[in-house]
């Protein structure tokens, strides 16, 4: 994995994103106030589930054809460019591996205020708190995983 | 119409309504487990790929590894003959020197 640090833009590009993606979830669950609605919200949420899936199995042969390509420079003949372009493959797969894990961890905080947000519709507050507080690890998670530092420790996840 | 008919029909009605009643939280329950399954299919996928790009990466580097050691050989080769080489030529030149 590539430990550099992520640009301060992209950071808060993430973060802005994943915070809008779970307020909407949330507030769309409470104003529907209807089960038909969260049924519907967790459909949508499986169709993310199924495209990141789809995504993640698409993106290794295409990093493959990088390092595979990277490889065939050298056997060319050219050891420096195959060393460069080897390094940049690593670089891309590192990438891509983050936004795959925040992407899934994204999606389960809004899965998990799809729970919370049912709960609230029917004030049953005691059990939106399971939930919430899932939603809350799962949006910390995704924030570790793009590079943002949370300052105080969190079960399980930091 | 015979009681028992009706009784039947009634009876009937009665499935009919709980089943319809039942669908909205059967739907729900259906969506939770399809759900739950995506989750569970998008980690693993996830997991997959975290340990399989790895598992190439480190294949390709250990392969251009390979390449860069079997060049240095194949460069040393090459210097060395081309140093017998020209050992050679300068002979065959001393030798057509001589008288």
């Amino acid at each position: 994995m590539n430990a550099a640090p992520e640009p301060f833009e992209r950071v808060v590009w993430y973060g802005c994103a994943l915070l809008v993606a779970w307020a909407l979830t949330l507030m769309a669950g409470c104003c529907t106030n209807a089960g038909s609605s969260a049924t519907c919200a967790r459909k949508v949420v499986t169709g993310m589930y199924t495209v990141e899936g789809t995504a993640t199995a698409l993106s290794r042969p295409i990093l493959a054809k990088c390092d595979t390509d990277a490889v065939a420079l050298s056997k060319a003949g050219d050891d420096a460019a195959a060393t460069t372009a080897l390094a940049k493959c690593a670089d891309e797969r590192a990438i891509v591996s983050k936004a795959l894990n925040a992407c899934v961890a994204a999606t389960g905080a809004a899965a998990s205020s799809i729970d919370a947000a049912e709960s609230i519709a029917v004030k049953d507050y005691s059990s939106a708190l399971a939930p919430l507080y899932a939603a809350g690890v799962q949006l910390a998670q995704a924030l570790i995983v793009a590079g943002v530092k949370i300052p105080f420790p969190i079960p399980g996840v930091n | 119409m015979s009681p028992a008919l009706l009784a039947a029909l009634a009876q009937g009605a009665i499935a009919l309504i709980t089943y319809l009643d039942g669908l909205p939280a059967q739907e729900r329950q259906a969506a939770i487990d399809a759900l739950n399954a995506a989750r569970t299919g998008a980690v693993s996928a996830v997991a997959a790929f975290d340990a399989g790009s790895a598992a190439d990466l480190a294949a390709a580097q250990a392969e251009l590894a390979q390449l860069k050691t079997d060049h240095a050989t194949l460069a040393a080769a090459h210097a060395d003959l081309t140093a017998k080489h020209e050992a050679l030529v300068a002979k065959v030149v001393d030798a057509a020197a001589q008288p």
